[in-house]
């Protein structure tokens, strides 16, 4: 529908393809997000401030010329949300390590039978 | 800090799914239940749901200023809402006043009524700039506005997000509401185009 592309705007991100998530795992981290936000564990508020946190980290980078690959945005996200959880201590980081590889070890158990 | 865990983005789909299936067990979601909101946004939530509302507020004056007054409640009454919508406002083009929506600091955005934002509204150049230049900005979309007409930029929060409602273009006074919202497009609603009538 777009005719014109904002070229400078642009610059150092994706063009714009209308795609709502690139990957699956975007989705699902969105997905999650917005589950927790909807069924009270946290409010929406809460989790946006660690996403400005992790945003504003990122746009230093930027600032600095130095981009990161892709657009980030939902990396940022993914790190937002980890970050809340720890903060609400439902998720510490040597749990999520330890699903982490027990997913790992199943898949790789899966390919050897 | 806790290591360097969030630094591998290649790993992210991994994470993602020790994540979830960690709140799994915890009770805190369920797979259905991510299913849906992922279904929802996919195909049923997006930039069509606001352009029926902008038709609606181009063909009926009350609707309009209804929409003007309490935007949440307006297009509730078109069955758009959800918990996560936050506040909306509705903010109206004319002819003395152009509306550019912004969020600076993240990526809020009026979800029931346009889905999720694109790519470049959530980009460092187009947050850093729509606010210090909108005009500039304007521009590299492709709409130059008058120096007459007034550039109003709203910073959107968790709590207020806005829907821009485009000016009506000339020569659509046959048009039915549902021709009207055709021609609405997504970049219209957050203030980056402006709607044409088609030939």
């Amino acid at each position: 529908m777009k005719t014109l592309q904002p070229k400078e705007l642009l610059a150092g991100t994706p063009l714009e393809k209308d795609l709502t998530f690139s990957a699956p795992w975007e989705a699902r981290a969105f997905a999650m997000a917005a589950r927790l936000s909807e069924s009270g564990i946290c409010t929406w508020d809460e989790f946006r401030r660690h996403l400005i946190v992790e945003i504003d980290k990122g746009d230093k980078v930027r600032a600095h010329g130095w981009v990161e690959d892709g657009d980030g945005y939902y990396t940022y996200f993914l790190r937002a949300l980890e970050n809340l959880l720890r903060e609400k201590n439902l998720v510490d980081a040597s749990a999520l390590e330890l699903k982490m590889r027990a997913i790992t070890e199943a898949g790789h158990d899966d390919h050897e039978h | 800090m806790s290591g360097n865990h969030v630094t591998v983005p290649t790993g992210a789909a991994l994470r993602v799914k020790a994540l979830e299936a960690l709140l799994e067990e915890k009770g805190l979601v369920d797979r259905a239940a991510l299913d849906s909101i992922v279904d929802g946004f996919e195909t049923k939530v997006g930039p069509r749901n606001g352009a029926r509302v902008v038709a609606k507020a181009w063909t009926d004056p009350e609707f309009r200023e209804r929409l003007l007054e309490n935007a949440t409640a307006a297009v509730a009454e078109l069955g758009f809402g959800g918990p996560e919508g936050g506040h909306l406002v509705a903010v109206e083009n004319t002819s003395k006043v152009h509306n550019l929506v912004v969020c600076t600091l993240c990526s809020c955005y009026p979800w029931p009524v346009l889905g999720l934002p694109p790519v470049w509204y959530k980009s460092f150049a187009y947050r850093s700039r729509a606010v210090r230049d909108p005009r500039g900005a304007l521009k590299e979309f492709g709409v130059e506005i008058p120096e007459k007409v007034e550039v109003r930029v709203w910073d959107s929060s968790a709590e207020q997000r806005y829907l821009v409602i485009p000016q009506r273009p000339a020569g659509t006074d046959r048009m039915s509401e549902e021709q009207l919202a055709a021609l609405v497009t997504r970049d219209s609603m957050i203030g980056v185009a402006l709607v044409r009538a088609r030939a």
